[in-house]
């Protein structure tokens, strides 16, 4: 990291190693369009290079790096109205098909997969900053505190969003024909 | 046993009975098998850090044309300055020495005349004071000794703006 701060290249790209697979999922989920995750990405991780000057050394390098690629995720999607996320949820339901699952496939992999696809098209109706939230929580496990940092929230605020966000996802997988008790 | 099948069960009932934390904890394990997180083409890093190194060359780039726009612009300037103000700054350099030289003058006029009358040391440390007072006091001299303080102060910040840029630069 105090290499990377003193401007070496071969350092940062630790940090790019690190943190590529985490920063693309982040963008992929708010985007909800995975070709152009990874071009946000890498966006995401020149503006951080440029801006190494400016990152305050006590707070987490994770944080830092998600407030750049959520902010950049949601400038990407001001420019292209209207958001891939809320156009077409069959669309967001067929690409979310198409990805090739990271972990190895549990003892029920259909199920997983239908449960998977739902709570994808659920996530793109979500407003982007629920998405967020939610992402940041139960993908990349951060606190309330850390997510309030990335949204430019306060942690409350955050708690909210996660909270109100879950609500929301659980009406729609009901809508969805996932029922509370399966 | 079905992970995700529980978890969502566990999930939507904490959800129903308002147990918030369980409901948060379900949820992950619900999330995190039902939407794992997705793999980056091999070529990420690798695009990556080529467009790292482009932009560090541009901002390096950037950064050179604006230090050797400074350093024209300082020296267009300062050219400029001397051609209009070289007359008046001769004219302020001459009274200056003039009145150096009447200081000088003076003071060993004063000096050599206590010495001949056999004054003490005072006697010829206060006609030298009289003297360089004299001198200071002229509004032309002051006014030379201001501009001279002015034009090394402007030097000195420019050489360490140039210096920072340099800083920033090699960072």
């Amino acid at each position: 990291m105090v290499q990377a701060l003193a401007g070496s290249q071969s350092a940062f790209e630790q940090i790019v190693r690190r943190y590529q697979r985490p920063v693309v999922s982040l963008i992929a989920r708010i985007t909800g369009d995975r070709g152009l995750a990874e071009d946000l990405a890498q966006e995401t991780f020149v503006k951080a290079f440029r801006s190494l000057a400016a990152f305050d050394t006590t707070r987490r390098l994770s944080s830092w790096l998600f407030r750049i690629a959520h902010n950049t995720a949601i400038d990407a999607m001001r420019r292209s109205r209207p958001p891939p996320a809320s156009i077409d949820a069959a669309h967001i339901a067929s690409a979310a098909g198409s990805y090739e699952p990271a972990t190895p496939p549990g003892p029920d992999p259909v199920e997983r997969q239908e449960l998977g696809r739902a709570l994808q098209v659920a996530l793109a109706e979500l407003r982007s900053d629920q998405r967020a939230a939610i992402v940041l929580r139960y993908e990349n496990d951060l606190s309330f505190d850390e997510i309030g940092t990335v949204l430019g929230v306060s942690e409350v605020t955050a708690r909210s969003h996660v909270h109100r966000a879950r609500k929301e996802l659980a009406r729609l997988l009901t809508e969805s024909g996932w029922a509370p008790q399966r | 046993m079905n992970e995700v099948p529980g978890s969502y069960g566990r999930w939507r009932a904490a959800e129903e009975r308002e147990r918030d934390d369980d409901a948060d904890w379900a949820f992950r394990t619900v999330f995190q098998t039902a939407l794992p997180e997705q793999p980056v083409s091999p070529e990420f890093t690798t695009r990556t850090m080529t467009a790292v190194a482009a932009a560090a060359a541009g901002d390096a780039r950037r950064a050179r044309r604006v230090r050797t726009g400074v350093v024209t612009g300082t020296a267009v300037a300062t050219a400029a300055a001397v051609y209009v103000g070289a007359g008046w700054a001769i004219s302020l350099a001459s009274a200056a020495f003039i009145g150096l030289l009447n200081m000088l003058i003076g003071a060993a006029v004063g000096g050599a005349a206590a010495f001949h009358t056999g004054a003490g040391v005072w006697s010829v440390l206060a006609s030298l004071g009289r003297a360089a007072t004299a001198l200071a006091t002229d509004p032309n001299v002051t006014f030379v000794m201001i501009a001279i303080s002015a034009v090394a102060i402007a030097a000195l910040l420019a050489l360490q703006r140039l210096l920072g840029s340099d800083g920033e630069f090699f960072q």
